[in-house]
């Protein structure tokens, strides 16, 4: 077990690095470059001036030499400088990887619980009123861009009944008390949750409901039955906890969708978070931050495979998985 | 005449080398400003507190830190600033500054000739305009710690007008800047010293950045407001709720909307639009390759700037926010040739151009494929891939299929500008004030290089390149006047580029609040609050 | 999705009906498919769709790019679904927007599939150090966020539809590849896998011949799947800018058009609902394949 897991760690290390590798070369054949971006923004420039940026960021030196310059500081726990921002990237992500994790975190969290609740007890009764709501919910949640539902959710809940603010993580200015900062956080947090929720929730209810089914119809519930324990007993006990499974390895495979979904959902919503850095950056060619930030969504996503692993073989797998 | 009035002032202000010693006061309004009050500004992401970092919107903030030497008051005339008096030789080859005796920057150490002397070598070397502003500055001379004698290698226009805002020249502390090597990788620009109206406050990258008044500001009696809020919000759909909820009180019209709905958000009760009716103007360009076949044609050239109809794109497409360009000077810059009325909107004359140039229609109904390159959406696309689709579907009337290339961002665009790859580019250069900082740097050939905003496309010619020469140096008024206004004669008939629209900047402010929308829209320490806030 | 019916390994084959009859059962599925209401409501709908892609720019030849009327009308008799801010028509946008949407969605998924099934194929019929190399590979794939992967291709090749194609198919196929491995994983344990190759027949002959339509059905549904999801995805890079002018898709009327929700709600509400009932109707069939493949699962 412990070998297993320093295997999948070493696996992982060798991940990123090929991660980085290919993508710094990608965007060292993109076109164009951070000075070449902030000169332009700037309305102006000349190739001496340039010449000059280039030399000070370290960009006039050959790609590869770069490439082996910028491993040996990630080795060192350093992901760089970046230009457009005039801080180290670490500062710059852990500014916004916080927005990101809270809203991606939260979404899954309730798509994984209101999901299965409602895929199991649509599973109750399968032809029942609630299960074809679930079937329908589902099919909506596959059908519907997140981002234009984003934007229809934002109109309705921020302007015409304006419950909800519109952008941003915080009020200005925040509230005084800690209590009250949190509140506030989360009341920002509400629409966005909701928007990335929905989607995962439409799959997570669908397949767990199929599941659930599957569970109900098993052997292993039938002797359970057989052996006299209550219907409850049978369902949150032994029921759940196997149709559930499918739902939590689907979780972890998805959070790097997940990902994708909240860049979307930053982007309508406003909010401070790596998704709309990533974009700013990879259009202004800032390599470090995009980098950094490939760098930490490989991450996660590998750390949050191995644990979506250790969950899974906690989980008793007397039912073969579905993925 | 307006135009002419400005003029004249400023060119007295600039070249008649006459001593200035009026101290700047406060100006007197109609109303009397409030003391006190906050404002939340709808702004773009500002990652920076460099005061030369390219972004617009960081400029924003470190004018209101740093200070400039001079600056534009409200009848957009010269003023004193940080310098309280200063002196143009006749040669025009020596300007003198006498700096304010109580300036002092945030940290309480008094500005002196040396930082001004500093801030000038580090314009100089890491600006985009350094060249253009100061390019022929040669030494200085220190007679005492608030006088600085700048000694140019010959009589250079532009200086004065560049020193106007500290976009441009940010007057910066050398004993907190001096010490490092690289300026544009340093630590201080995390907790920016100026001498400014405002100090830097509560901040959060990417969410919101507040500036504090500075309790000891040299002007006296100057800045009204206690804060100011630049608060980061990406989506327009949010944007514009926000505005509507008098969450912001004052926004850039551009950033925040397109064009078609200012007119809606006029009609919000508590917000008025405050157009701008400073000096710096710009212009969206439809810039041609002049090297390749066949935009080395004239009459090609002519023939698309006859078959695009302008009028409508701004009046219509835009609501009648952007002004269709007469000449290649905005209409807001002082040497603008107001006898110039640019090309009409004529099919049948570009048609018969682009036949008389030999570009009969094939089998197909078209004629050639010509590429324009542009930024993509999202970046204001009013200005950019608008523009663009207008151009394809004007030009497919006429039998020219053009290949829309949008591109992601700056860089790409940059990229492609800067290696001269493209037939045709969406482009959108500022005149800086002078024509010699922002307009010739795009015709003459000495300009022609391998990056993006300077000739770029290629045009070269020696009697333009003698004019624009001479007008840099030229210190009497007139004769300038008319040099700049026989250039625009001779580009508008050779056409190396389209000028489409002027993009004059209009701010959305809340009704109460007073918006010195004159000179660069930026000496937001004369800003306040008519009435008195809660 | 649901569990794929495994072959019945009771069943005894010769050589000649391991070829001649694979073990889907093609005709009841296609009568359940047919007897499933909604499903073929589905299909109706998607077929109507696929029509409207090819013979609407016949029947509606406005040129999509051209401008017609006032900028940003609402919708009136001239223009159906009003216009958008160059005053271009939305409903001919629609209408001519349906081929490149199709195009699109079909052209990617059928990449995508192609590289998830080539690879799964590999490495599950091979399995050992083949699986385990093309596994790394797959898992690469998949520790990256596919749209910011997408952004990245697209920013660095440009935005041209085939670039666009190509970053879609990129970063989705790894889906595609373990759902093909893992079918295949169970299917060559059967017998008559095992019997083909005792009689010698070919590696690549017992994975496209034998082992694939076994596995189609889990495939199928996949697959159909998956066009839909591509169309959102599609949607997705326009929505950020990243799409290719020359071609009017619906995701790029939505894109463009989103600045003017606010005032002008037909520009993007029209383009978005068609996204939505043509990727319903694409779930409805996926459905009803899911049931037609799995009676036993029915109304699951």
């Amino acid at each position: 077990m412990k070998q297993a897991i320093i295997q999948r760690i070493f696996l992982g290390i060798v991940m990123i690095t090929a991660v980085i590798i290919l993508n710094f070369f990608l965007l060292h054949a993109a076109p164009g470059d951070v000075v070449d971006a902030m000169l332009a923004e700037g309305g102006g420039g000349d190739p001496e001036l340039a010449a000059r940026l280039r030399a000070s960021y370290g960009l006039d030196e050959a790609t590869h030499i770069q490439l082996i310059k910028y491993l040996g500081q990630v080795f060192r726990g350093d992901l760089g400088y970046s230009f457009y921002y005039d801080q180290s990237v670490t500062d710059l992500l852990l500014g916004h990887l916080p927005t990101t994790l809270m809203l991606t975190i939260s979404a899954l969290i309730l798509a994984v619980v209101i999901g299965t609740l409602f895929g199991v007890y649509a599973a109750l009764k399968p032809k029942g009123i609630f299960s074809n709501f679930v079937t329908v919910l589902s099919l909506f949640g596959y059908a519907t861009p997140v981002f234009w539902l984003g934007m229809i959710i934002l109109l309705v809940f921020a302007l015409y009944l304006p419950l909800f603010p519109a952008f941003g993580i915080r009020s200005l200015p925040e509230p005084e008390h800690a209590v009250g900062r949190i509140l506030d956080i989360i009341h920002h947090l509400v629409l966005p949750t909701f928007t990335l929720a929905i989607l995962y929730l439409a799959s997570y209810s669908r397949i767990s409901r199929a599941s659930m089914l599957d569970v109900l119809g098993s052997d292993y519930i039938r002797t359970a039955r057989a052996k006299g324990l209550s219907e409850t007993k049978v369902i949150f006990k032994h029921a759940l906890k196997n149709a559930a499974m499918p739902v939590v390895t689907l979780a972890g495979l998805q959070l790097a969708q997940v990902f994708s979904g909240a860049i979307l959902v930053e982007t309508v919503f406003s909010l401070p978070g790596v998704g709309p850095l990533l974009y700013e950056s990879i259009v202004r060619r800032d390599f470090p931050v995009i980098l950094g930030v490939l760098f930490g969504a490989a991450s996660t996503t590998i750390i949050a495979n191995i644990i979506t692993d250790l969950i899974y073989k906690y989980m008793d797998p007397r039912i073969q998985s579905i993925t | 005449m307006l135009i002419m009035r400005k003029i004249t002032k400023l060119m007295s202000t600039l070249f008649l080398g006459i001593t200035v010693a009026v101290a700047f006061t406060p100006v007197a309004h109609a109303e009397t400003p409030v003391n006190g009050g906050s404002v939340v500004y709808l702004s773009s992401k500002i990652p920076s507190l460099n005061p030369l970092h390219s972004a617009y919107e960081v400029g924003l903030v470190t004018s209101q830190i740093f200070a400039s030497p001079v600056r534009m008051d409200e009848n957009n005339e010269i003023a004193p600033y940080l310098a309280e008096s200063w002196e143009i030789s006749s040669d025009g080859k020596t300007y003198t500054f006498h700096l304010a005796k109580n300036a002092t920057f945030h940290d309480g150490t008094p500005v002196t000739s040396a930082d001004l002397a500093f801030s000038f070598d580090i314009v100089l070397k890491y600006h985009r305009f350094g060249k253009q502003m100061f390019g022929p500055i040669e030494g200085y001379e220190f007679p005492d710690a608030n006088t600085l004698v700048v000694k140019l290698s010959k009589a250079h226009g532009p200086l004065l007008l560049a020193a106007t805002t500290p976009r441009q020249l940010p007057v910066m502390p050398k004993h907190i800047y001096g010490d490092a090597e690289e300026f544009m990788k340093q630590d201080a620009h995390k907790d920016p010293v100026g001498s400014g109206p405002f100090v830097i406050g509560d901040r959060k990258t990417d969410e919101y950045i507040t500036i504090v008044k500075n309790e000891n500001h040299f002007v006296e009696g100057l800045p009204y407001l206690d804060s100011i809020i630049y608060q980061n919000v990406a989506d327009k759909t949010a944007k514009r709720i926000g505005l509507r909820k008098n969450q912001f009180q004052l926004a850039r019209t551009d950033s925040v909307m397109r064009f078609s709905d200012i007119k809606e958000f006029s009609k919000i009760e508590h917000l008025a639009l405050a157009p701008y009716e400073g000096i710096a103007g710009g212009a969206i360009v439809l810039e041609f390759n002049n090297r390749k076949e066949p935009l080395n044609n004239k009459l090609v050239r002519q023939a698309i700037a006859y078959a695009v109809n302008r009028s409508t794109l701004s009046n219509v497409l835009h609501g009648g926010y952007t002004i269709p360009s007469r000449s290649p000077f905005p209409a807001t810059n002082v040497f603008f040739n107001d006898k110039l009325q640019g090309y009409a909107f004529d099919v049948d004359k570009a048609n018969s151009l682009l036949d008389e140039a030999g570009y009969a229609r094939k089998s197909d109904g078209m004629r050639f494929e010509l590429n324009l390159i542009f930024i993509a959406q999202p970046f204001m696309p009013d200005f950019n891939t608008m523009p663009a689709e207008y151009v394809a579907a004007s030009l497919k009337k006429i039998g020219i299929k053009v290949k829309l290339e949008p591109l992601q961002g700056f860089a790409g665009w940059a990229e492609r500008s800067a290696a001269w790859d493209f037939d045709m580019s969406i482009n959108w250069p500022g005149d800086k004030t002078d024509p010699a900082i922002g307009i010739s740097r795009l015709y003459v050939c000495e300009n022609i290089k391998k990056q993006a905003y300077t000739n770029t496309s290629g045009y070269c010619d020696a009697q333009v390149d003698e004019i624009f020469a001479m007008a840099a140096e030229e210190s009497d008024i007139q004769k300038r006047t008319s040099l700049y206004a026989e250039v625009q004669d001779i580009l508008l008939e050779e056409m190396p580029m389209l000028w489409m629209f002027d993009t004059p900047s209009l701010f959305f402010r809340h009704k109460d609040l007073f918006f010195p929308a004159y000179g660069t829209a930026e000496n937001w320490d004369v800003m306040y609050w008519k009435t008195e806030q809660k | 999705m649901t569990q794929p019916n495994t072959p019945n390994s009771d069943q005894i084959f010769s050589s000649e009906e391991i070829t001649s009859e694979p073990d889907v059962k093609w005709q009841d599925t296609f009568h359940l498919f047919c007897a499933n209401r909604a499903a073929l409501l589905g299909l109706t709908f998607v077929c109507l769709f696929i029509l409207v892609g090819i013979f609407g720019p016949i029947v509606i030849p406005a040129d999509p790019f051209e401008m017609v009327a006032m900028p940003l009308m609402s919708p009136n008799g001239q223009t159906l679904f009003g216009s958008d801010y160059l005053g271009r028509d939305v409903f001919v946008g629609i209408i001519h927007g349906a081929r490149p949407t199709m195009i699109i969605a079909v052209t990617a998924t059928l990449v995508t599939v192609l590289i998830g099934i080539t690879i799964g194929a590999i490495a599950g019929y091979y399995g050992g150090m083949v699986d385990n190399v093309l596994m790394r590979i797959t898992e690469f794939f998949q520790v990256l966020p596919p749209l910011v992967f997408a952004m990245v291709i697209v920013a660095v090749f440009s935005s041209h539809i085939v670039v666009v194609i190509l970053a879609i198919a990129i970063t989705t196929w790894p889906t595609e590849a373990r759902l093909t491995r893992a079918e295949f994983l169970k299917i060559k344990e059967n017998e008559y896998v095992t019997a083909s190759r005792a009689i010698g027949d070919r590696n690549f002959r017992i994975i496209t011949k034998i082992i694939l339509p076994n596995a189609m059905p889990p495939l199928m549904i996949a697959i159909t799947l998956r066009v839909g999801i591509t169309v959102i995805y599609e949607a997705a890079l326009s929505f950020l800018g990243l799409t290719d002018p020359d071609v009017i898709t619906w995701g790029k009327m939505i894109g463009q058009s989103r600045d003017f929700f606010f005032e002008a709600w037909w520009t993007v509400t029209f383009p978005g609902v068609a996204i939505l009932l043509v990727v319903l109707c694409i779930a409805l069939i996926g459905d009803g394949l899911n049931d037609a493949f799995n009676p036993k699962l029915r109304g699951r």
